[in-house]
């Protein structure tokens, strides 16, 4: 097993979480199994820039965790003492510089396989082609736009309107969702 | 090409896969109507999403929300259809529509 602290990033809300392991459930949307494997880029990005939440920790094993509540358990080490709220810019010291960026498209693939896998009610598109052209795509974005944005949606210029844009997004939102059960570019689909 | 003011847009991602899986048929659909659209790459050149940002508001509401591509943009009738089940007869009612 990894024991690696590693940042995680809820596809629903954008809750960050720094640890071996992300909660079961977020703190913030209540959603189950929502959290998507995230690099250091991004997860510091968002502890620094996302509007209208926290940063907690916890006491025993210094896990992070940016969210609207603090989380009562902890998921890496399993205690039970609330988190602690901490200072942003401290946070993102504390996390080191150890994480590596996922910057290749093999990467994303399993992220977003094992994402789905963990998930349970979604798979991936089995056009493991087009997959593969969302995930260069995806990575493009990062490179020019700073962030894992859809390639099948164009930014609006507001930067906490795009935060929402992060691929994986909160497709179970979207019409295309509701109506076909697919993410809008196709990636993620209903099991 | 047609005049500014007059074109008939495709906004399109180079890595969206539904756009490409449209671009055979978007052409066979141009040439069977003596049409030709301007197509527009959203995510490789910023002038192209700023145009797109300023269609914005109609094109986010045929897309469900969102700035999506394939977006189709009708200059002179300021319609626009969006999203992976456009097909050659929908391409059809919005162009002469
Ligand atoms: S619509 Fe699909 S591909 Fe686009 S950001 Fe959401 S999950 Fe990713
Ligand atoms: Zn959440
Ligand atoms: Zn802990």
């Amino acid at each position: 097993m990894n024991t690696k602290k590693r940042f995680w990033r809820c596809h629903v809300c954008n809750d960050i979480h720094f640890g071996v392991k992300p909660p079961e459930y977020c703190p913030t949307c209540g959603m189950r199994n929502a959290f998507v494997l995230s690099d250091r880029g991004e997860g510091v990005r968002l502890i620094q820039e996302l509007k209208g939440k926290n940063v907690w920790h916890c006491a025993e094993c210094r896990d992070l965790h940016l969210g609207a509540k603090p989380l009562s358990l902890c998921p890496s080490c399993g205690s039970k003492v609330k988190y602690g709220a901490m200072d942003r810019e401290e946070a993102v010291r504390s996390t080191g510089d150890a994480d590596s960026a996922l910057d290749t498209s093999e990467e994303m693939l399993k992220v977003w396989d094992e994402f789905a896998e963990r998930n349970g009610r979604i798979k991936v598109w089995d056009d493991r082609e087009s997959v593969k052209q969302l995930s260069v795509g995806v990575l493009e974005n990062v490179k020019s736009k700073g962030l894992r944005y859809c390639p099948c949606r164009v930014t609006t210029g507001d930067p906490d309107k795009d935060m929402k844009l992060i691929c994986p997004c909160n497709f179970l939102a979207q019409q295309t969702w509701k109506e076909y059960g697919e993410c809008w570019c196709g990636l993620f689909v209903k099991r | 090409m047609a005049e500014e003011g007059k074109r008939l847009i495709w906004f399109y991602g180079r890595e969206c896969p539904h756009c490409k899986k449209l671009h055979p048929i978007v052409e066979q659909w141009e040439a069977q109507n003596g049409i030709s659209l301007d197509k527009l790459e959203v995510w490789h050149d910023d002038k192209n999403a700023q145009l797109m940002r300023k269609y914005g508001e109609v094109i986010s509401a045929a897309c469900g929300g969102d700035l999506g591509v394939p977006a189709f943009y009708n200059e002179v009738t300021k319609k626009a259809i969006c999203g992976a089940r456009v097909d050659a007869e929908r391409l059809t009612k919005w162009a002469k529509g």
